[in-house]
């Protein structure tokens, strides 16, 4: 069994920085609710949707590089700043047992102790602090689902999900008029739908949805245009695995239909996880 | 007065940079990369390709080609870039026994659209009748006379033998003759007449089977045919029935991903991806990971040299490739005033394989080398010194198109500097 913490593309061993712990790796979001209290009434009322916070990481173990000298050292604790420090940084953990999971967050704090005197030890302990806005771990490898007006279900972590979605008219249908996106539960219930006003050219056009950050581009032999115009009903939506029953693989299903043609649709994203 | 830190340095990041000169990795299916490029993609028509899941997905015209290859090592499928060139799905109503093209032998039972996998519709044929032959045929019109291929993507039935065959009805030949026997929702092949390639494992109990047949005479009558209850020797006595779908034949010594047809071929574009580059001349180290195509076990001559990345500047060029003809992976060098250098290694047998070749010395004479997992070799001869690097990176195919590599890239990373397959291996993109 291998441990393996990377931050960005370069496994933290390979320059003799190791990690002993990541705090807060396999804790749950924490949430907050707004609450307030109504006159004549004992308790109080959940006023809002909750809020998460974000995840605070403390990376923390021993730079202990292969030439154990005072130079290499040197050089070890100044790699894992600049690692640290570099813009957004992928904290990537892989146990070897189950599939790894990435978080991206910022460096806040990174301190630095040599084990006894700085100028005679080849070693020392670091403790990085990391701030993840997004509190949720991404599976480092997404999923991407085939899916038709035969509803696919999509397999979910533990956290709601966004992803994108790509509608197309098949070669050997007519054109797509009109599709219609359905999100139903696992029980095949329809829990959200959005309704695009428009014609897909079969073959050579394809209607882009960014359930994530609420987009929404038509490709036309492969130029973009903004097509949020077509959304003429329904809401973006998240997939969320409460909609199904994860623990017994049970999992909310997308589904795609057209006024006439036979679109063919795809839904791209990891799996999140609390 | 001391100097501070500029307002621009410690910015609210947004995106994470890299060290990398470039960064691809399939896991997220994105065309922007963290190295800051974006990939390019021109296909002139729609293609397939498989789901994270095995299902067959379509995409659209110049739609990125992400796609799917088992893994039967780890059991699941990993994603891909799955590149290819163009060709035609000769058969015609792929999906529909009823269509006009095909034929009835006997009296075969059918009932449609019994089975899906993703886009891929299968249909259950039957045959019924103890005491005689049945199953469907279609003549299909070939081109130029050599080796062909054919697909088709196949579910247990209660049939225990069935048979497929590709026969040339003018000369009285069997071009392919293969049967297909079952153990637990698991095909077994035993071909007596032509190749049997591989059989592509797909969602809910579905698989590709592919299969290669002899040199076949365009010029004669040549048809497919499939036989649901039958042996080697096609005994009449068998009934039994089966689900079968997405038939595919192609001019073409490899099947590639399969195409739909009606009541016309469909013919499929090549594509190019891209990427534009901007570095300095330097010596870099070019780490591929690929699915190890699914020719490379062929025997017998195949085509032309089957690209991984290149770029050219001019006359100066660099490029990695697979060479279909000899099995090998090469990695070669030119400069505009030089000659083509190159060194090649065995395409290894695992299921991925992973490449390092180090683009060295283009000042003064550039000279590669290649590690596929038994360590560096040596250096090729020098060519002459480059002047640039070149500003387009081609992924998969030529810089005019072609040479597609008929297989699927992982990870594509550039480094610079000289890095060994253990550093490039070991990074997480």
């Amino acid at each position: 069994m291998t441990w393996a913490v990377y931050l960005n593309e370069t496994p933290l061993d390979s320059l003799g920085i190791y990690v002993e712990d990541i705090s807060a790796r396999y804790a749950g979001v924490s949430r907050s609710f707004p609450q307030t209290a109504l006159p004549g009434r004992q308790g109080t009322v959940l006023t809002a949707d909750p809020e998460t916070q974000p995840r605070i990481l403390t990376i923390s173990g021993s730079i202990d590089p292969i030439a154990r000298t005072l130079a290499a050292r040197n050089t070890a604790e100044d790699a894992l700043k600049v690692l640290a420090y570099r813009g957004l940084i992928r904290v990537v953990a892989d146990d070897d047992v189950t599939a790894p999971r990435q978080i991206d967050g910022v460096c806040t704090g990174l301190n630095v102790t040599p084990v006894v005197h700085p100028m005679v030890t080849q070693v020392s302990r670091y403790s990085a602090t990391i701030l993840c806005p997004d509190p949720t771990w991404y599976d480092v490898t997404s999923q991407m689902i085939a899916f038709s007006a035969v509803a696919s279900p999509v397999p979910l972590g533990s956290a709601p999900t966004g992803g994108i979605v790509r509608i197309m008219a098949p070669p050997w249908s007519a054109a797509v008029v009109d599709p219609v996106l359905t999100y139903l539960n696992a029980g095949g219930v329809a829990i959200q739908s959005m309704t695009f006003t428009g014609t897909l050219t079969a073959g050579t056009e394809y209607l882009e949805v960014d359930l994530d950050r609420q987009t929404v581009v038509e490709v036309s032999s492969g130029v973009s245009s903004n097509a949020i115009s077509w959304l003429s009903a329904g809401n973006f939506f998240s997939l969320d695995p409460s909609d199904g029953e994860p623990l017994v693989s049970s999992y909310p299903q997308l589904q795609v239909t057209a006024t006439s043609g036979t679109p063919s649709a795809t839904w791209t994203g990891p799996r999140r996880w609390l | 007065m001391p100097s501070l830190i500029p307002t621009r340095a410690f910015r609210r990041p947004r995106e994470r940079v890299s060290g990398l000169l470039f960064a691809f990795g399939v896991d997220e299916f994105t065309s922007s990369l963290p190295t800051g490029q974006s990939l390019t993609v021109t296909r002139g028509s729609p293609r397939t390709v498989y789901d994270t899941q095995g299902r067959v997905a379509t995409i659209a015209h110049s739609q990125p080609p992400w796609s799917s290859v088992y893994n039967a090592q780890e059991g699941l499928y990993e994603p891909m870039l799955a590149i290819e060139g163009a060709r035609s799905n000769k058969c015609l109503y792929s999906e529909d026994f009823s269509g006009a093209s095909w034929s009835a032998i006997g009296t075969p039972t059918r009932s449609a659209a019994r089975a899906r996998c993703g886009d891929v519709v299968l249909d259950l044929i039957g045959d019924d009748a103890s005491g005689t032959l049945e199953g469907y045929s279609q003549v299909v019109t070939l081109s130029g006379a050599a080796v062909k291929t054919v697909s088709f993507f196949i579910k247990q039935g209660t049939s225990t033998s069935s048979v497929v065959r590709f026969r040339d009805t003018t000369a009285a030949t069997n071009r392919l003759l293969a049967t297909i026997t079952w153990s637990s929702g698991v095909p077994s092949v035993a071909i007596t007449t032509g190749v049997y390639i591989t059989a592509v494992p797909c969602a809910g109990g579905v698989y590709r089977l592919l299969f290669q047949t002899t040199s076949a005479t365009a010029a004669n009558s040549n048809q497919v045919e499939l036989y649901p209850a039958t042996t080697s020797a096609l005994v009449t006595t068998n009934t039994g029935d089966l689900l079968v779908g997405g038939v595919q034949v192609e001019d073409s010594v490899f099947p590639k991903s399969y195409n739909k047809t009606t009541s016309g071929t469909f013919s499929q574009s090549g594509e190019v991806v891209t990427a534009a580059i901007a570095w300095p001349l330097q010596a870099l180290t070019v780490y591929a990971r690929i699915a190890r195509p699914t020719w490379a076990g062929l025997s017998g001559t195949l085509f032309s040299d089957r690209t991984i990345v290149n770029w050219n500047n001019g006359g100066d060029l660099y490029k990695l490739q697979l060479d279909a003809a000899a099995r090998t992976i090469t990695s070669a060098v030119q400069s505009n005033a030089g000659t083509l250098r190159s060194v090649s290694a065995s395409i290894p047998s695992t299921s991925f394989i992973d490449i390092v070749a180090q683009f060295k010395s283009p000042t003064t004479g550039a000279v590669t080398n290649l590690d596929v997992g038994s360590g560096p070799g040596a250096d090729s001869t020098a060519t002459g010194v480059f002047t640039a690097m070149g500003t387009t990176l081609y992924i998969g195919s030529i810089s005019s198109g072609g040479n597609e590599l008929d297989g699927g890239i992982r990870k594509l990373l550039i480094a610079s500097g000289a890095r060994t397959l253990a550093e490039m291996r070991g990074l997480n993109v």
